[in-house]
């Protein structure tokens, strides 16, 4: 195989309260299993023989941990090297740093994503594009109505039609705000007089790319010293164009295929948008995650093991999933929903739609509809909750009754934005200092950079290299 | 018959819908007669001076008028009804299409032509021809100048259908797909496109600046939230070709600014939150469709036609009915009756009318000779297109020009790439004409000139000067650079840095008069800025609405849009208002049609509504005021006109109590002698005002 894969491991900011500090969004279950499996998985289907899984420092020791002990002992072979690179700061400065590794082309996988595409039919795709495209980027539409529509960020997606036998990324755009206007370059409709500027591609953050784009100096001395000049540093060999989410550093490759009038450097870059038939679901919200829960358990491939429960009495669907050593009471029913290993429930509960993690205690009547229950938590006698989401080792009190509430606890991180972690705004804000994952932020450098340009029309020597 | 076609056509739509058959009965009575109104005027002067003495859509394309061509794809199209608007040189393409196939009993469609000498844009036609009401269905707009084998069946289905689900989809434009730089895309008035790639509705129009350093667009955001995919196209020849509902004369007169189909009507369109209506585009990928509006356009046209890709539009189809074209290998036309000495060569793509003489040692590539010209020896013509009895002498060298009937080269005389000799100009022997030449024989002022240099001692011709348009267009350096014979393809390249910069001031628009194709030198010099032109379009907009007893909410969107459309700012709105309602009292005043207070009351009762949406707050009420007294103080009984004028907009409720103390408190009420004079009699009406004040207080 040609190929290795970096699994990039986000904090997941919008999976609070569910994640922590103690359980990074990698080791988050999706239906009893750490998030990363699924990615693993991918990859070992994929025939990868080896796979660096990219996450902050502090989220390193918990998923080596999860690595070493419990996925490299379920590998169904050995086959494949899995390594834990532990390192903070963009994503576009993980991937240059982790230049001394790669010897292959890569894949650049998030650690999130759920899907029924086939792993061979991504690497094929790359394969079939003509020379100049360096790399290709897989995007996705949303085709679940379940998921909340404001937490799918989409951008302004700029590529060649997807009907072209091999469409191009050409640029990419924050929706803009307010009537701020979009500007489009004109060198760009010279160099493609046929763009397309969809507004509902959801980035997938699958990109394949040839080795030789991290020897990728974005054009010549002349634009790194402008670059460089209006930022803080550029030194110690490192391009200025790294140090952003590595989206960005895709958009300055595709942006170079049109902004270089004569140059010899056209390497372009591959679009692909994953058929409407093909689930495609990324954990970027609570609601993306109850549903990918979902998705896995329709998944043919992914048959549910024979349940251990202790069940007296107690029904348990055929379409629930239920953990080892979990006690359920009599008369509880179970549908449509995943339970942990380890949770004692009482009589006559009925959870529908639920994911239950590990040794969560439920009392007797407690009515569970759509879900989310963290770790530890215990919820007392005839609570009923709808559509909650329950912090871990939160205590829910007799008798509670709430609907579409976030329920957490006074932890430290809890007291800080306990009201708006739902707001996007306030992500946006809390992400600038270690966002791994959630690059489609705004970009304010790269926004101003591209306004500047158009102002200064004498700046004639940016892009002309002859 | 033509209609035959469109008839089927409505068949098969009402099989498809037995249920709605009597509303498609009537529709389809309609349908049977498709309307075609062709612009005869293309309002610029590209072609001149070749244009002085003949309308742009006679000049000959391939030996056969351009104006055939558009008629012929009106006949394939399946118009029944064909309206020529004439405007210059009106008698000659009367007379032309008097003579023409087109008038016999056989022709597929009946044809009228209407004059609007007047127009001096395609706006003022359309107005013309709403006010005439000859347009009673959708109808097919093109200018007498394009070239097009389009089958026309789907695009008008297509528009047909959209019609039927939504009454504001008033127009589609068809466009052709090409590479951007395609040599029939005329580079002055090439455009961007943002269309809907599911339905193909237009959302952005935006004309492309070659010469303007253009280095980006801009779109509005609200695009994004209705419109999932968006296609931006750089890539379409737009050969004005459109379908349009009676709606878009009725909204040229609406929007009396309008005078550009493209950057005035469907940009306003587009750009109007009020109006709601839709413009659709039918991309064509297959055939052929051009339009002839530059010489550069004229060139490759002409290309297209020799090498058949107009098909079935060829040379050799013969449009008319004396025409004998035979076609050779080679893309060779010749017609009967030529006479080829045995040494001459005549290469590929080239066209030859009848009763033309070629003499010894002459070779001829890549050119059209018209009928009776007489091509002396060892003449080398090449890419160069000459009219009807053109006498070259031996050993003149032709290349990539045009020249026109009668005109006569001399002996070893050398016309360089790019240069025109109009009709009948005699070049004499020896002399070479400068590729930027422009020669003419044309009289306009009466006095006959002849310039020795250009033409030589014994010829005859001067060098014609577009001045009248250098002082009036801003697109004038854009226009010269790109609409010679020879475009330099070296000047446009695709990047944007290599756009050579321009002087920062063209970016300043002017309001664009441009003369019709004749060379009169009396044309209205606008040198006004925007505002004045506001102000004057304003005011002229508010008499009109008066004068011809408009609707206040037509009015008053008129004004909106000239607003938004000038960008204008509400102090100016309402001068102009103002001047306008003012004038009118006064006038009814002087005339003595009605005392001064019936005057105002009539006037401002019907139209001071207006201001309603000019004045907002208490700053602009005083402002509103201000403009009120300083107009008064020109009109005679000023201060009586203002005194009524101020009580009836505070009956209205225009005007607060607050304000109009603060308006007389204010110092620029008193500032000048004028102004006093004519607040003579303020003071009392607020004695009166407070006292009224007081005493409903006091209740």
């Amino acid at each position: 195989m040609e190929f290795q894969a970096i699994i990039l491991c986000g904090p997941g900011k919008g999976l609070e309260p569910l994640v922590s500090q103690f359980l990074p969004k990698a080791l988050l279950p999706i239906a009893n299993k750490p998030m990363i499996y699924y990615a693993l998985e991918w990859c070992q289907r994929a025939g990868l023989s080896s796979v660096i899984v990219a996450c902050s420092s502090n989220a390193e020791p918990p998923i080596s941990k999860y690595i070493t002990l419990g996925y490299n002992s379920i590998q169904t072979s050995k086959s494949m090297k899995v390594e834990v690179f532990g390192h903070d700061g963009e994503t576009g400065s993980i991937v240059k740093a982790l230049k001394d590794k790669i010897k292959l082309d890569f894949i650049l996988l998030p650690c999130d994503f759920i899907t029924d595409l086939p792993p061979q039919a991504v690497v094929d795709i790359h394969r079939n594009q003509p020379l100049k495209t360096i790399g290709t980027g897989i995007w996705y539409t949303n085709t679940l109505d379940t998921i909340d529509k404001k937490t799918l960020k989409s951008d302004l997606t700029i590529h060649t039609p997807i009907s072209n036998p091999h469409p191009q990324l050409l640029d990419i755009y924050h929706r803009p705000k307010g009537n701020d206007q979009l500007h489009v370059r004109m060198s760009m409709l010279w160099e493609y007089p046929h763009a397309t500027i969809s507004t509902s591609l959801l980035e997938s953050h699958i990109y394949l790319f040839s080795r030789k784009t991290l020897d990728y100096d974005f054009g010549d001395a002349d634009s790194a010293s402008i670059i460089t000049a209006t930022s803080e540093k550029g030194g110690s060999g490192e391009s200025v164009r790294w140090k952003k989410p590595w989206t960005f550093v895709v958009r300055d490759i595709a942006r170079d295929s049109w902004r270089h009038s004569n140059s010899a450097n056209r390497d372009t870059v591959g679009v692909y948008v994953v058929a409407k038939e093909h689930n495609f679901i990324r954990c970027k919200s609570v609601s993306a995650y109850l549903e990918a829960n979902r998705l896995i358990l329709k998944q043919s491939s992914y048959t549910a093991p024979p349940t251990t429960a202790t069940a007296n009495g107690a029904a348990i669907g055929r379409d629930s999933l239920v953990g080892i050593g979990t006690v359920m009471g009599e008369k509880t029913s179970v549908k449509r929903s995943i339970v942990g290993a380890d949770c004692v429930f009482g009589r006559e509960c009925r959870l529908s739609g639920c994911v239950v993690m590990d040794g969560v205690v439920l009392g007797d009547g407690v009515h569970l509809d759509n879900c989310i229950i963290g770790n530890g938590v215990a919820i007392e006698d005839r609570s009923r909750l709808v559509g909650c989401t329950v912090e871990g080792r939160y205590v829910v009190r007799k008798g509670t009754q709430s609907k579409n509430e976030i329920l957490r606890g006074y932890s430290a991180e809890g007291l800080l934005d306990a009201s708006d972690e739902y707001e996007d705004e306030t992500l946006e804000e809390s992400d600038e200092d270690e966002d791994e994952d959630d690059d489609d932020e705004v970009d304010e450098d790269a926004l101003v950079e591209s306004e500047g340009e158009g102002i200064d029309a004498d700046d004639d020597d940016l892009f002309d290299r002859n | 018959m033509g209609p035959k076609k469109t008839g089927q056509g409505n068949k098969t739509k009402v099989s498809k819908q037995p249920s709605q058959q009597n509303a498609t009965q009537e529709d389809t009575n309609q349908e049977e007669r498709l309307q075609a109104i062709v612009l005869s005027d293309s309002y610029q002067t590209r072609f001149q001076p070749l244009t002085l003495e003949t309308p742009r859509c006679l000049l000959p394309l391939c030996n056969t008028a351009l104006l055939e061509y558009t008629f012929e794809f009106l006949a394939l199209a399946g118009v029944s009804e064909v309206i020529v608007v004439c405007c210059a040189h009106a008698d000659q393409i009367k007379e032309y299409i008097a003579h023409s196939r087109w008038s016999n009993p056989s022709s597929p469609f009946t044809i009228e032509t209407v004059l609007s000498p007047e127009s001096v844009s395609v706006g003022d036609a359309m107005r013309d021809l709403d006010a005439k009401g000859l347009i009673t269905s959708d109808f097919l707009l093109v200018s007498g100048d394009i070239v097009c084998n389009v089958p026309f069946d789907k695009v008008l289905a297509a528009h047909r259908q959209r019609r039927a689900k939504d009454k504001n989809a008033i127009m589609t434009m068809v466009l052709r797909e090409a590479s951007p730089l395609h040599r029939t895309r005329a580079r002055a008035e090439s455009a961007i496109f943002v269309l809907d790639e599911q339905t193909n509705q237009c959302v952005h129009y935006e004309e492309v600046k070659t010469r303007k350093h253009m280095q980006q667009i801009s779109l509005d955001p609200e695009i994004f939230n209705k419109h999932t995919d968006l296609a931006i196209r750089n890539d379409f020849i737009d050969c004005h070709i459109d379908i349009c509902s009676p709606d878009v004369p009725a909204l040229f007169t609406e929007n009396f600014d309008y005078n550009h189909i493209r950057k005035d009507f469907v940009h306003g369109i587009l750009t109007s939150d009020l109006l709601g209506k839709t413009i659709f585009a039918h991309v064509v990928t297959d055939n052929y469709a051009a339009r002839v509006r530059s010489l550069q356009t004229y060139d490759a046209v002409s290309k297209d036609v020799i090498s058949r890709w107009t098909y079935p539009i060829t040379p050799d189809s013969n449009l008319l009915a004396d025409q004998t074209f035979q076609y050779q290998r080679g893309h060779i036309y010749k017609e009967e009756d030529i006479v080829l000495a045995r040494s001459c060569r005549i290469n590929s793509c080239t066209v030859i009318g009848a009763g033309t003489a070629v003499n010894d040692g002459t070779v001829i590539t890549g050119s059209v000779i018209g009928r009776r010209c007489k091509i002396g020896k060892n003449v080398s013509i090449q890419s160069a297109y000459i009219w009807d009895d053109v006498t070259i002498e031996d050993d003149a060298i032709i290349e990539s020009a045009i020249i026109a009937n009668g005109a006569v080269i001399g002996t070893s005389s050398r016309v360089a790439p790019g240069a025109i000799v109009s009709y009948n100009v005699k070049i004499d022997s020896n002399v070479t004409v400068d590729g930027n030449k422009r020669l003419t024989r044309y009289l306009g002022d009466g006095h006959k000139r002849v310039d020795k240099d250009a033409v030589g001692e014994h010829g005859d011709g001067y060098v014609y000067e577009d001045d009248s348009e250098a002082e009036e267009d801003d697109d004038y350096e854009e226009i010269v650079n790109s609409s010679g014979l020879v475009y330099n393809m070296a000047s446009l390249n695709a990047s944007d840095t290599s756009f050579s910069t321009t002087s920062a001031d063209q970016m300043h628009r002017k309001t664009r008069r441009r003369r019709v194709s004749t060379a009169s030198s009396n044309t209205m010099a606008s040198e006004d800025s925007d505002e004045d032109s506001f102000l004057r379009e304003a005011q002229a907009s508010v008499e009109r609405a008066i004068a011809e007893n408009h609707d206040l909410d037509i009015a008053a969107l008129e004004l909106s849009t000239l607003r938004m459309a000038k960008n204008a700012q509400f102090h100016d709105v309402r001068a102009a208002t103002i001047a306008a309602l003012i004038g009118r009292i006064s006038h009814l005043i002087n005339s003595n049609t009605l005392k001064a207070r019936a005057a105002v009351e009539s006037v401002l009762n019907q139209w001071g509504p207006l201001f309603r949406r000019q004045v907002f707050d208490q700053a602009d009420q005083i402002d509103f005021l201000l403009l009120v007294q300083r107009d008064c103080t020109r009109r005679m009984q000023g201060s009586t006109i203002l005194l009524h004028a101020i009580n009836c907009l505070y009956d209205q409720d225009i005007l607060e109590e607050e304000s109009i103390l603060k308006w007389w408190q204010a110092p620029q009420s008193k500032e000048d002698a004028d102004m006093v004079k004519v607040g003579e009699l303020v003071p009392r009406w607020l004695e009166w005002l407070t006292t009224a004040e007081e005493e409903s207080d006091s209740e």
